[in-house]
């Protein structure tokens, strides 16, 4: 079942000179995981916010042709508000999504509860089980503008997850945190993608894409450059390269033992691809 | 600017633990008053009540000194404007001259009037802030039938200062770091806070964009009927106490007319 589709989609941004989406067509499936690659200013994030309807409402600019269908709904003319409930998005920046409605965290996640209606009695039961699941249950009564900055994008990601919605954007979600929180956050989205939340994920670590996307859409110059598995995509350097994506190291690694006529399967793209192959090479 | 409380400060009191309606009724009260009297002698009075129930919800300390901060220039300026320029004309009474710089004593006594008029609307609003815990204030809010945008507003309102202070720590130390001079003389000193001004404003206006999105994601204009993770429960003593407020205010009104 398609959950988003995008049909020609043509956004401009009224302070920028070409169009951040130039013709987007693509279609992707409930429970799907998908990671986004490309440069900065390739049009990843205009693409989140069409998804969730920032584009074309809130986002300074015009649509220029084509629409976005999301569950159903053409995001242009259902609001964000709407959307909101289908719809869920993890910035960037810990701070830029905190909404300052809470003294403490277990507020700040209670927020989207409230407004969405859902009853006092299984808001506690809910903010509980979803902070359990962060590993922020113990900090629950402190301000969330208080504590590191991995710990407050995980309060961002805790405060949408508690909505339950079916689809989930995450906005270069790691930036800020350290490797043990970039496992913690990777291990707990592919949890809800097993649940059979579709996962849209803006990354430039590939090897954790390796490892759990179903599929990657390369963005460049607000074009879909090329969509595929990840094997097709992360293993083909040229691809890569062309488009200012360092490949994994593994994967270079196989590239230049395939030059010297050592390497004869595919080109790796874990850790473990990597070791079985390196093993017939040294047989 | 840490030393300024502008926030809610947890306690355990009688005050603390009023139902945020009974604090609103009594503001009210003294905004009345503000609107409407004339009298010296009743601002004193309820600036001296106002600062007996500080102590009673044990931030005594820290009203003061906020108190002090917000209210000190006001009286200042008053006393010194409402002195040179009396609102009143020319007065024959003259309480202090300096060659032919004359302070009045009736332009005197209005800025001293003026000043703890002042006084008592602040000091009320600054020991409900001080007592009242935003997410009950905000649920006590909407079951008198608030919307809740606006309860919303109040709430960011009151937690955007703390905020706004901590960047501009931020900010400042950023600027220090690349050689901004903020040690020496009173002038230097002030100075130092000008380049402050542009990125904390600027910066406040650009994060709106930022957090129009973060409270949309929540479901901010969702249209379904809005829930609260508190529940207020109003005591007989918040009723009576409530009551207390109407029946003052209503004695007030009728000796206005009377008298």
């Amino acid at each position: 079942m398609t959950v988003i589709e995008f049909k020609d989609f043509k956004w401009h941004y009224f302070e920028r000179e070409e169009h951040d989406l130039q013709g987007v067509n693509l279609k992707i499936k409930k429970g799907e995981f998908v990671g986004l690659l490309g440069p900065s200013g390739s049009g990843k994030t205009a693409f989140c916010y069409s998804i969730m309807g920032v584009v074309p409402h809130l986002s300074q600019g015009r649509v220029k042709g084509g629409k976005v269908i999301i569950d159903g709904l053409d995001t242009q003319d259902s609001s964000i508000g709407e959307l909101s409930s289908r719809v869920g998005i993890i910035m960037q920046s810990p701070k830029s999504q905190l909404t300052g409605a809470g003294l403490t965290i277990e507020e700040e996640v209670a927020f989207g509860l409230e407004n969405t209606g859902v009853p006092r009695s299984e808001m506690g039961k809910r903010i509980k089980s979803v902070l359990k699941r962060v590993g922020l249950y113990e900090l629950r009564k402190r301000s969330p503008f208080e504590v590191s900055g991995g710990q407050m994008q995980k309060v961002g990601i805790a405060s949408v997850l508690v909505l339950e919605p079916k689809i989930l954007i995450l906005d270069e979600p790691t930036g800020y945190l350290d490797p043990g929180g970039t496992e913690a956050v990777f291990s707990l989205v592919k949890k809800l993608n097993n649940q059979g939340k579709t996962i849209i994920i803006v990354t430039h670590k590939l090897e954790y894409l390796a490892r759990y996307a179903d599929r990657i859409i390369l963005f460049n110059n607000g074009r879909v450059v090329r969509d595929g598995s990840p094997q097709e995509i992360l293993s083909d350097t040229k691809l890569l390269k062309r488009n200012k994506i360092d490949p994994l190291p593994v994967t270079l690694l196989g590239e230049a033992l395939k030059k010297k006529r050592k390497w004869k399967q595919e080109l790796p793209i874990t850790v473990k691809e990597a070791v079985e192959g390196l093993r017939k090479v040294v047989k | 600017m840490a030393f300024l409380k502008t926030n809610y400060i947890k306690k355990d009191s009688v005050i603390h633990s009023l139902n945020p309606l009974v604090k609103f009724s009594w503001v009210s009260l003294v905004v009345v008053l503000f609107l409407f009297s004339g009298s010296m002698t009743l601002f004193i009075v309820v600036n001296i009540i106002i600062l007996l129930l500080a102590f009673l919800g044990k931030v005594g300390r820290d009203f003061i000194k906020g108190l002090v901060f917000m209210i000190g220039p006001i009286f200042l300026f008053s006393l010194m404007i409402h002195g040179l320029f009396n609102p009143f004309g020319i007065s024959e009474e003259v309480l202090f001259s300096f060659y032919t710089i004359n302070i009045s004593l009736e332009g005197f006594y209005y800025g001293l009037f003026f000043g703890f008029k002042i006084s008592a609307l602040i000091s009320v609003f600054y020991l409900f802030i001080l007592t009242t815990y935003p997410g009950r204030m905000v649920t006590s809010l909407r079951t008198i039938g608030f919307p809740h945008k606006l309860g919303f507003l109040v709430n960011a309102t009151l937690q955007i200062v703390p905020l706004m202070l901590r960047e501009a720590e931020t900010i400042i130390d950023a600027q220090r770091a690349r050689g901004l001079e903020t040690k020496g003389s009173i002038t230097k000193r002030l100075g130092a806070y000008v380049p402050l001004l542009g990125p904390i404003v600027l910066g406040s206006v650009m994060k709106v964009y930022e957090r129009t999105i973060a409270l949309e994601v929540r479901g901010f204009s969702s249209t379904a009927d809005k829930t609260s993770l508190y529940v207020e429960n109003i005591t007989l003593t918040d009723k009576l106490l409530i009551a207390l407020s109407v029946v003052l205010l209503i004695i007030y009104v009728v000796f206005r007319v009377i008298g």
